[in-house]
């Protein structure tokens, strides 16, 4: 592993280590975000050049399909979107200006660009075109929140210690010890053909059946199963709709009204979707193996994250001075003992998953015929 | 934000060669703002409007966007209503002079045609109102 290697795996990690405390700050509103996860891109932006950094993107997008388990679903789409593009908007634009341009304006345009290609995504592979009708308060709230963290960034360039050393390439990082995790073939094999089964299934029940079944899949692979994201989706595919009336009128306010036949649509569009995620989730229970340069890398890279949130919860003090604490502890590869960490899970029933699997091809087969 | 307004004074103000980036950074926020004038507009003007159809027994609501074929119950049989490239018409109505039939197809907003004798209303919503025109009633 050379210098620039760990430098991107550490780099990708801290982004990792961002992403999951966004989580944690509360938040007026659900889709508000600040985007803290592109903090390291900025801050290395000018220390970096353009292959590392590409490699840090993809890690990132990668590594976030990872932790939260979209990886192998329309969400990972979206994400890789919107971080390669406004990744390589920040650093045309530092590239173009140098000098003339600060922090502040390359994450404007990073989070203006990223924002643009996610709606374009989100309406090719998910929401349709009527998602654009969101595009000007997503826009707004993004430049609002992206002037904030370029200015953070700034801020830390001047303040923080690790930043400062990434840039100037005094920073040498150990290694950490990575946790060797074995892949389940027949798993992933099953989650595989389930994915196919969804996208067979044809009708409003048998999805409900099918999306009811897939969460117990995700139960019995051991995934946490979260509400309020797929109430949200459902929620807004239902007032999207509003947007494409199709038949007959159910309700109506004014010029909106919700219609048979585009609920119909929306609910269909929803639960596969939904489906696809526990899917998604199974999938990354079966702990898939990436081989090669780039596999060496994400668990290079997964391994640092573990050190970071592992130093993390041990140091004390204000945000940034914990970030900052638990950068150094990881970076010089003390403050935690070098066992791999320890995975206390509960085994995954085989059995019953390939059973649930089944059950979900045989409902798809049998909608196919029915309708 | 009011971390940042006590240590923009203490980091960034000292910093004289902090003005160099102004023009940078203020291009790129015009080109953002007028992006979003633009698409703001476009989403603001978007979308064709639909078609409403009022049948004795229930409202239907069409996208004008996708062209389709929708048939109607009347108390003298089926209206059949066609949607094609952003415009409805009547194709066929079970009434006795058909005139319904002749009608323009319809596209603007508030323009309709009716075909009264099967107790059926066409009318366009929500589209932007380039040119309104009114259609004389069909009977």
């Amino acid at each position: 592993m050379s210098q620039t290697e760990r430098k991107i795996a550490f780099i990708s990690a801290t982004t990792l280590l961002l992403s999951s405390l966004e989580y944690l700050i509360p938040k007026p509103l659900p889709f508000l975000r600040l985007g803290l996860a592109n903090l390291p891109l900025l801050i290395i932006l000018d220390g970096m050049a353009y292959g590392p950094f590409l490699m840090v993107l993809l890690l990132k997008a990668i590594g976030q399909g990872m932790v939260s388990g979209t990886l192998f679903s329309y969400l990972f789409l979206i994400s890789l979107a919107g971080t390669l593009s406004s990744g390589i908007a920040m650093k045309g634009a530092k590239h173009l200006f140098g000098a003339r341009v600060s922090l502040v304006g390359c994450s404007l345009l990073g989070a203006f660009v990223s924002n643009l290609c996610q709606l374009q995504v989100a309406s090719w592979v998910a929401y349709g075109p009527s998602i654009w009708i969101a595009a000007p308060l997503m826009l707004a709230l993004g430049m609002a929140t992206s002037f904030a963290l370029g200015l953070l960034a700034e801020i830390y360039l001047q303040r923080g210690t690790t930043g400062k050393a990434l840039t100037q390439g005094t920073l040498s990082l150990a290694i950490p010890p990575t946790a060797e995790r074995t892949p389940h073939k027949h798993l992933l094999f099953a989650s595989l053909l389930a994915i196919v089964a969804i996208l067979l299934a044809r009708g409003l029940i048998t999805l409900a059946v099918i999306t009811a079944l897939m969460y117990l899949l995700q139960w019995v692979a051991g995934r946490k199963i979260r509400i309020i994201p797929p109430v949200m989706l459902i929620f807004s595919l239902l007032m999207l709709s509003l947007f494409e009336p199709n038949g007959k009128v159910l309700l109506s306010v004014g010029s909106l009204a919700f219609t048979e036949g585009s609920l119909t649509i929306a609910l269909t569009k929803a639960l596969r979707l939904l489906s696809l995620l526990a899917a998604s989730q199974s999938l990354s229970a079966s702990n898939p193996k990436i081989e090669g340069k780039a596999g060496t890398l994400l668990a290079l890279t997964l391994a640092y994250f573990s050190l970071l949130t592992r130093s993390f919860r041990a140091t004390k003090g204000s945000v940034i001075e914990r970030v900052d604490q638990a950068l150094q502890a990881t970076a010089e590869g003390n403050g935690t003992d070098k066992t791999p960490p320890t995975v206390h899970k509960k085994p995954i029933n085989i059995t019953l998953f390939l059973f649930i699997v089944a059950s979900v091809l045989a409902v798809a087969l049998i909608s196919r015929v029915v309708y | 934000m009011s971390i940042a307004l006590v240590w923009l004074p203490r980091y960034t103000w000292p910093m004289k060669h902090r003005w160099k980036t102004l023009l940078g950074d203020t291009l790129i926020l015009i080109a953002c703002i007028l992006a979003l004038v633009v698409i703001t507009k476009q989403t603001a003007s978007g979308g064709s409007g639909y078609v409403q159809i009022q049948s004795s027994e229930a409202t239907y609501r069409y996208s004008l966007n996708v062209d389709r074929e929708v048939t109607v119950q009347g108390p003298l049989g089926e209206t059949h209503v066609v949607i094609e490239d952003g415009h409805a018409h009547i194709e066929d109505s079970p009434c006795p002079t058909k005139s319904c039939t002749f009608q323009k197809p319809i596209s603007s907003a508030r323009s309709w045609i009716a075909c009264l004798p099967n107790q059926v209303l066409l009318t366009v919503v929500g589209s932007d109102s380039e040119n309104q025109e009114v259609d004389d009633v069909a009977n």
